[in-house]
């Protein structure tokens, strides 16, 4: 049965995906985009995007990819290949435009040849998504084809401990530009929902958020955009039981905090 | 859709565990409120109670002489400014005797209130009614309060300040001092006896015994004094 429930609409906002669409404009993300534009246009082999799960890396490589496709020939390798094989089959057939032959295998050596070949001719910009995935033997021979400068890459890497090793170990000659996103103020986030919301019309829903939530839902969620989406999606999956089935157990003019409470017991982000 | 019955319970669970320190902290609260409270009006109770007491004991002292145990140290005694014959008798750990039908003991002062005077927290204050008499027996006095009396006399001279100057320091054996203080309430009003009676057994006292017996004989002709008379035998034995 379909759910006419004005919070079905709200919790799908909030559905946890890199979608271009979903691309809400924040000051910070801004300027992380202008930042990484500006970096494309310098002779940089480089460039390092770093950052805690659910800053908004993918969704920036996801943007910046989208703005200049018709300016640039960017790549984006959103899924980290599984083994060195299938990442240069997709790198044979980014830099050739043709599928590699069934049972052919991609010599590295030749690669990097062609690579040299196409340097003045091409500029090939490949954003490298989850980069931590990689291996290090593999993120030294994505460094040897960027020393080519035909190819630039643009990794993007969680910030960990051991992450931070790998960039420093594989990275540090050859970086040239660092960029770091950070999780969300209290008004950016605010910023972030509200906007969402209004994105899909959803005013009364964006209204009946007021600013002691906003307050929980940072506090719980730290500012992260992921766990910003995954809280909120909750909220109103929770918020939609009580509309279809007790009612009068809802304000619609705003949202309870025990509402948010509820989400953040569901989500673990508290304990009893 | 998730079990939200089993989550209403587990939120409940949370409120109350999230409320718990504030609840502590309230009856914390009202916990020292209630001592603070209780303190105080015990504190309130008591000095009305003492008060009251003090006051019972003035009209004692007033109505009817009797004896009366004060667990005093000292009696210091302090003049109300413009009441010349205000004493503020400042309690300290000593007993201190009221009697009217005692004789006096040697080392005894006898003190003649003649004035009333206030109350305090700190102070016993001795009154007396107008022309009524009680006697206190002191047994000691603080020197602070004799200084205090000596300094009043240089401002303004008065035979209570200095016969009681003499019966104190009399009091305390020192009986030079006791013979100049007689001596000055003579000068003031020489139909004190107490102070001719202090100045002749102090002059005795510090070895001038003819002096005392001149003195005493002066005033034996004067006043016809039995008293004095039997003070004047006694020294010529």
């Amino acid at each position: 049965m379909k759910s006419n429930s004005r919070y079905v609409s709200a919790k799908n906002v909030f559905v946890d995906s890199v979608d271009i669409d979903d691309y809400i404009e924040l000051e910070t993300s801004m300027s992380a985009y202008k930042q990484l534009e500006h970096s494309l246009n310098k002779p940089l082999k480089m460039i390092l995007i770093f950052g805690k799960p659910g800053t908004g890396k993918s969704i920036l490589l996801n943007r910046i990819e989208e703005k200049l496709k018709y300016e640039k020939e960017i790549y984006y390798f959103e899924t980290p290949s599984v083994d060195e094989k299938e990442f240069f089959h997709k790198l044979f057939k980014v830099l050739t435009k043709e599928d590699l032959p069934k049972n052919a295998e991609v010599n590295f050596s030749t690669l990097v040849d062609f690579c040299k070949n196409l340097r003045g001719k091409r500029e090939i910009i490949i954003l490298l998504d989850e980069a931590q995935m990689y291996g290090p033997e593999m993120m030294e021979k994505i460094r040897l084809i960027s020393d080519t400068r035909s190819v630039k890459f643009i990794v993007s890497l969680h910030k960990t401990d051991d992450e931070d090793l790998i960039a420093k170990e594989h990275f540090q000659s050859r970086i040239w530009e660092v960029i770091e996103l950070k999780n969300a103020t209290k008004d950016e986030q605010t910023a972030y929902i509200h906007k969402k919301l209004l994105k899909k019309n959803l005013f009364e829903i964006a209204n009946s958020i007021k600013d002691r939530n906003m307050k929980l839902i940072h506090a719980f969620t730290e500012g992260n955009f992921r766990e910003c989406n995954k809280l909120l999606f909750t909220i109103f999956e929770i918020c939609q039981y009580y509309d279809e089935n007790e009612p009068h157990k809802i304000n619609y003019d705003k949202i309870s905090n025990k509402m948010i409470e509820m989400a953040a017991l569901k989500l673990g982000y508290i304990d009893v | 859709m998730y079990d939200i019955k089993l989550l209403e319970k587990k939120w409940e669970q949370y409120n109350r565990k999230r409320r718990k320190p504030f609840y502590l902290y309230s009856l914390l609260f009202i916990g020292l409120a209630t001592i603070g409270v209780f303190i105080f009006l015990n504190q309130t109770f008591i000095l009305e109670k003492y008060k009251e007491n003090t006051k019972d004991k003035d009209l004692s002292v007033i109505s009817s002489p009797m004896v009366l145990d004060v667990a005093l140290d000292t009696l210091a005694l302090k003049k109300v400014p413009q009441k010349s014959n205000n004493l503020i008798l400042e309690t300290q750990k000593k007993p201190v005797k009221t009697n009217d039908n005692n004789p006096m003991e040697p080392g005894d002062v006898f003190i003649e209130v003649t004035d009333a005077s206030s109350v305090s927290e700190e102070k016993y204050v001795a009154r007396k009614a107008p022309k009524r008499k009680i006697n206190i027996e002191v047994t000691e006095i603080g020197y602070s309060a004799y200084k205090a009396v000596e300094e009043r006399f240089a401002d303004a001279p008065n035979s209570d300040d200095s016969l009681f100057l003499a019966r104190g320091y009399y009091n305390k054996k020192k009986y030079s001092k006791a013979a100049y203080w007689a001596l000055q309430t003579n000068k003031l009003d020489g139909d004190i006896e107490e102070s001719w009676l202090i100045f002749a057994r102090s002059k005795a006292k510090i070895g001038q015994k003819n002096e005392a017996l001149r003195v005493l004989s002066e005033y034996v002709k004067k006043s016809n004094s039995s008293e004095a008379r039997k003070l004047l035998n006694a020294l010529k034995r």
